[in-house]
């Protein structure tokens, strides 16, 4: 909005212009319809959320609400759990961003900055595991935690999140962490710094954006999780939302407004992070591509 | 206090890296107790985190905790914050320190609570029940309050001449070691979670693992069964349908959108928070909620063609065989034209505009700058597309699963594995369905570090 | 004073003692509290399953009952893993039949003899349930009710057609449905979202064409799929469709949602179990009746299907003793006697009073008395793996009828693999 575009101001004489101002207002017309129907399915249950199935039987979905059911959430809160999966999601994500994010920035640290054998060897294992279909370490993975006694705790969901996100935040970090001059890091080695002295007092705070940038997009992805949740967990009690959610449209088949309730609650942190870390997230999506 | 250290300058120079280091090692370990701990009887799923969730939310084992309970965790990430702090800002290492201190004290509370406020029957059951993790905990929290001790002058010193010569003691670390040892937890983890799972899914697949009793070995026989099955050519297709449109549209309508958000139009901001919002919502939400748009009697796509009176009798959707995987491949969809949206904004800005102008100098129209300038010039980025949208199209699991739990024809092969696991409690033959998507993934993966292995080359 | 100052140093000195030198074993015993995983989530059933739970821990303040309610259909997937984790819930709901055989066959569930015998459950409980109950003379299972399938309708949706007798034979059951829908209601609804419930009309039609015998044959794999019998029950089911029976869009509604169009009165008719009444509107229930699956072939006895539901210990459970006590609680004549006062689900109990049932209810005990056999359902009478591929066949040729050819050929693979895989 800040950016007025010059060219508006430079042709606002003549018909050319005229023309012009047609042309532009036709097409923001159509641009506001298409971006429109794209939030259709958000208005849909937004709309959705705070009717009663009554009135949708009775008046259609196309109708305004006859009373605003704002105890469709209180009733996803409590009743249906939504609190308890929300407070679960965050037990099992914020550790494991602290756990991916301390892993890779050491291991990526390493791969950015010595010259050593297997190091592209190492490197390209990182990026393999980070694009194979995770599900194909479903079995090994639930014999794994089974034997190790973690079925069923928070740890398993975490010690998995950490290993699996390895990959993908070693590779962004190590590609950042080459963009770091080497002069720097050098002058340090020449004062006697050790190399963890240098990796923390020096590497770590040049990396804080990529890092936070990282840990914005994990969060999101972590905390969206559902897969692992639903074969690593069996207690009801310890299910983050996303599987919390999927259990709920099992409970209340015929609920529409509280399912779609619970999952505007759901989805309440990760829209947080996005709107007050969206520079962050955005850069985080275009992290994983870049280089 | 700070001040006062800073007050005797001829001294030499204090450091409080090692407090703070300690302050970050205990924290760390006060968060390892209290998730991969028993912090009641001994077993691992009596975690401080599990007892602490049951306060919270009331749930079954609330009575086994009290609420200072999450002074814990809380207490572990401040101090973790405040330790991070001081190693980054060594001018506040003091001040992180005594905060990590404060914090460590916050966390006592619970211990205090519990030996010496609260009574009765509960209290007394819980102090003779508490597991390891509890212990370890409190160990850790006094570690916390202790390192302080580093800021007297002269504990501080004397610990910096102990780190000295202790350093000088230890035998040198050959300078090749150091990457491994910066490798080594990473690795550790990665190989016990991934890389041996991996392959341990290989042979799996090659035996009858019922998921109870032991697998025994059959050779290729589930790989015999799967190929005759005409579920198999089902899933396959489904995910080729997937990879098709994952490719084709997202990818266009996302470079369009890319290339009008690039111009600097009024508002555009918001129309492109408009396209990557559907980014942030997790899979399941994206489920329910178009499931809850295909709904065909109540839904919003039937109420609105019934209601405009476009047709009477409108498709069932999900409910039909032959649209089912098309409605779920749509769903997908509307949430990937936002990512690849961003990847081809971000590749946009980056390209350099003297190009361009160069194009309009020539006299180029809109149509022949883009076909023979900025599409070129984003070829580095279409690439990452294109193989982003065939990994994501492979790994295609949980809409399925959420809306039609793979019924209807619209099962993928991710789907196909999980039923057959999970379900059928094949887990051999779910392997060996495992091992085919691995197959085909590989061929994609390897195409993408083939390319990379150039630019790493030349790097 | 001087005494509970005694014990009060006594209990220190205990203390002390127990977490100075005995911590270990102090600690071993865990919690002592039993875990049940239950599938209850209609709304009925739950408040009753929760309600159960809270009598159990009012008279059990130490050993209480931490109850996870998971929706029916994720049970079903989930209870594998539940019982080969360790250890696994203590106790949890499940189905009667080959279902549980399944478990019992690979040692995942424990032997609950010696409840049968201490509660006196083998004289209580009706014979045939506790065979039900029994592998190789010992019982794993505690059957707590069954429950009856029928045709369930609204009488006055009929009357509205002009329909004044329920069909009893299949030409009558067209000829209603084709009223029906000359009246401009929808025959009949179903929600094959989840496709056990198209199960149900192939196990009638099945058994009213032909017979029980070869019906149980064929849920044993002793028949196979593409005998000529099997392809007539679907040429049955075609006249449905021919006929316009079933709603539309069937498989995007669960079965309670599938409920809607009964209740706003723009579909008859509804094959369906008695938990029928849990989901349909309380108001509504005066105007809900049940009949007979309509007889095809009169000269086969008469087939109903009436699943057995109840409970068992996971063989791997933590809390042994308990989970037993609370089975034998669950399994007691009070709280069968509540189940099927406030459930409407049948006994499996003789002791439990009937009398005062309603007439619904009453009916429906006819209805399985007077029926030559009783069969579970049929994904609880034939083997798991071939109930998951019946139940997509079925699916399968709900959305597309023409391929009946390949998906009875792809059945009968799928039970030529299993016969093969279970004889070696």
């Amino acid at each position: 909005m800040a950016t007025l575009a010059k060219p508006h101001a430079a042709s606002r004489v003549g018909p050319l212009a005229t023309r012009k101002h047609i042309n532009s207002a036709a097409k923001y017309i159509a641009l506001t319809l298409f971006t429109l129907t794209w939030l259709l399915p958000i208005f849909a249950t937004l709309l959705t959320s705070v009717r009663t199935m009554d009135d949708i039987t009775l008046h259609g979905f196309w109708s305004l609400p006859s009373k605003f059911a704002i105890e469709n959430f209180r009733n996803a809160w409590v009743a249906a759990r939504v609190r308890q999966y929300l407070l679960n999601s965050f037990i099992i994500t914020i550790p494991s961003l602290l756990g991916m994010l301390f892993l890779a920035s050491l291991s990526a640290y390493a791969l950015a900055r010595f010259k050593f054998r297997g190091n592209l060897l190492i490197y390209f294992m990182y990026v393999a595991g980070t694009m194979l279909p995770f599900q194909i370490l479903l079995l090994p993975v639930f014999r794994l935690t089974n034997r190790l006694g973690l079925y069923d705790t928070y740890g398993a969901l975490i010690l998995i999140h950490i290993a699996f996100q390895l990959g993908f935040c070693t590779f962004v970090m190590r590609n950042f962490m080459r963009t770091v001059p080497g002069e720097i890091l050098d002058a340090a080695r020449v004062d006697g710094c050790g190399e963890f002295r240098i990796y923390w007092q020096i590497m770590l705070p040049l990396s804080l954006p990529s890092l936070a940038a990282l840990a914005t997009l994990e969060f999101t992805w972590v905390f969206n999780d559902f897969l692992w949740a639903l074969i690593l967990l069996q207690s009801d009690s310890l299910r983050p939302v996303t599987a919390g959610l999927a259990t709920l449209q099992g409970q209340y088949v015929t609920d529409w407004p509280l399912i779609t309730a619970g999952a505007l609650l759901a989805t309440l942190p990760t829209v947080f992070v996005f709107v007050f870390l969206q520079r962050y997230f955005i850069q985080g999506l275009t992290l994983g591509s870049g280089k | 206090m700070a001040t006062a250290i800073k007050s005797q300058p001829l001294r030499e120079p204090l450091d409080f890296a090692g407090a703070n280091f300690l302050a970050i090692l205990y924290a760390a370990i006060i968060l390892v107790a209290f998730i991969f701990m028993p912090w009641m009887w001994t077993e691992i799923k009596y975690s401080g985190a599990r007892l602490m969730s049951d306060v919270l939310t009331g749930g079954s084992l609330k009575t086994f905790s009290t609420w200072q309970i999450v002074f814990i965790p809380v207490s572990a990430l401040l101090a973790l914050g405040a330790g991070l702090w001081g190693l980054m800002a060594p001018h506040r290492g003091a001040l992180a320190s005594v905060l990590a201190a404060a914090i460590g004290l916050m966390g006592l509370v619970y211990y205090i609570d519990l030996y010496w406020v609260r009574e009765g029957e509960v209290a007394e059951y819980i102090r003779a029940n508490l597991g390891a993790g509890a212990d370890l905990t409190l160990v850790a929290l006094v570690g916390l309050v202790a390192q302080t001790v580093l800021l007297l002058p002269p504990v501080n010193i004397l610990a910096q001449r102990l780190g000295r010569r202790a350093s000088a003691l230890r035998p040198p670390v050959p300078q090749k070691w150091t990457p491994y040892l910066f490798l080594l937890p990473a690795l550790a983890l990665y190989l016990v979670w991934i890389i041996g799972p991996t392959v341990y899914t290989f042979y799996l697949s090659l035996t009858d693992w019922d998921g109870v009793s032991t697998p025994n070995y059959i050779g290729l026989r589930n790989y015999r069964i799967l190929f005759s099955q005409s579920a198999l050519t089902e899933s396959l297709g489904n995910n080729l349908r997937w990879l098709v449109a994952f490719v084709t549209v997202p990818t266009t309508l996302g470079l369009g959108l890319a290339l009008i958000f690039n111009t600097d139009m009024r508002g555009g901001r918001w129309y492109k928070v408009s396209f990557y919002s559907p980014l942030v919502l997790s899979w399941p939400v994206i489920a329910l909620v178009w499931a809850w748009v295909y709904h065909p009697s109540k839904g919003l796509i039937n109420s609105l063609l019934i209601q405009s009176g476009i047709t009477s009798d409108p498709p069932g959707w999900l409910a039909d065989r032959n649209l089912a995987i098309y409605c779920i491949i749509a769903a997908a969809t509307w949430r990937q034209v936002g990512y690849v949206m961003v990847l081809y904004l971000a590749g946009l800005k980056n390209l350099d505009p003297t190009f361009i102008d160069a194009g309009l100098v020539d006299g180029a129209n809109r149509w022949q700058l883009f076909r023979h300038v900025i599409l070129p010039l984003l070829a580095p980025v279409t690439t990452i597309v294109f193989i982003i949208s065939v990994i994501d199209s492979l790994r295609s699991f949980d809409l399925v699963q959420v809306m039609t739990r793979g019924g209807q024809g619209t099962r993928v092969l991710a789907n196909y594995m999980y039923i057959e696991a999970f379900n059928n409690y094949r887990m051999g033959y779910g392997a060996a369905i495992a091992v085919v998507l691995f197959t085909i993934s590989i061929v994609f993966v390897g195409l993408y570090l083939w390319r990379s292995l150039k630019d790493e080359l030349e790097y | 004073m001087n005494r509970s100052k005694f014990s009060k140093f006594g209990l220190l000195l205990t203390l002390l003692f127990a977490v100075g030198l005995l911590v270990p074993a102090a600690v071993a015993q865990g919690p002592q509290y039993i875990t049940y995983n239950s599938m209850h989530g209609d709304p009925i059933p739950r408040a009753f399953d929760e309600e159960m739970v809270a009598m159990w821990n009012e008279a059990h303040p130490l050993m209480p009952v931490e109850h996870s309610i998971i929706a029916h259909e994720d049970f079903k997937q989930a209870i594998r893993a539940y019982l080969t984790a360790d250890p696994a819930p203590d106790v949890l709901t499940w189905f009667a039949g080959e279902r549980a055989r399944f478990f019992i066959d690979r040692g995942l569930i424990a032997d609950i003899s010696d409840v049968f015998e201490e509660y006196g459950f083998n004289e209580t409980y009706a014979p045939g349930f506790v065979a039900l109950a029994t592998v190789d003379g010992k019982q794993y299972f505690l059957p707590t009710s069954y429950y009856w399938w029928a045709v369930y309708y609204r009488p006055s949706l009929f009357e509205q057609a002009g329909i004044t007798e329920v069909p009893e034979t299949w030409d009558e059951f067209l000829a209603a449905c084709d009223t029906l829908n000359a009246a401009g209601i929808t025959p009949i609804t179903i929600g094959t979202r989840y496709p056990w419930t198209a199960a149900a009309w192939f196990d009638y039609l099945n058994m009213r064409i032909n017979g029980p015998q070869f019906h149980i044959d064929l849920m044993l794999l002793k028949e196979s799929y593409t005998d000529e019998r099997v392809k007539t029950v679907f040429e049955y089911w075609q006249q449905l469709f021919d006929h316009n029976c079933f709603i539309q869009d069937a498989a995007a509604y669960a079965w309670q949602e599938a409920l809607t169009p009964m209740a706003e009165g723009s579909a008859a008719m509804y094959l369906m179990g008695q938990f029928i009444v849990d989901s349909y509107p309380d108001e509504l229930e005066d105007d809900l009746d049940f009949f007979r699956f309509p007889i095809i072939n009169p000269d086969v006895p008469i087939g109903e299907d009436a699943p057995t539901d109840g409970y068992f210990i996971a063989a791997n459970a933590r809390n042994l003793e308990g989970g037993k006590e609370f089975l034998a609680f669950i399994g007691s004549q009070e709280m069968q006697q509540k189940a099927f006062d406030e459930l409407g689900r049948l006994p499996t109990r003789t002791d439990v009073d009937v009398s005062g049932a309603a007439p619904l209810t009453q009916k429906g005990i006819e209805l399985i008395q007077t029926a030559d056999y009783v069969a579970q359902f049929y994904d609880r009478d034939t083997t798991a793996p071939m109930a998951e591929a019946g139940l997509n066949g079925f699916a399968r040729f709900w959305s597309d009828p023409a391929s009946i050819d390949q998906i009875l050929a792809d059945l009968e693979a799928e039970r030529l693999r299993i016969l093969e895989e279970t004889a070696e």
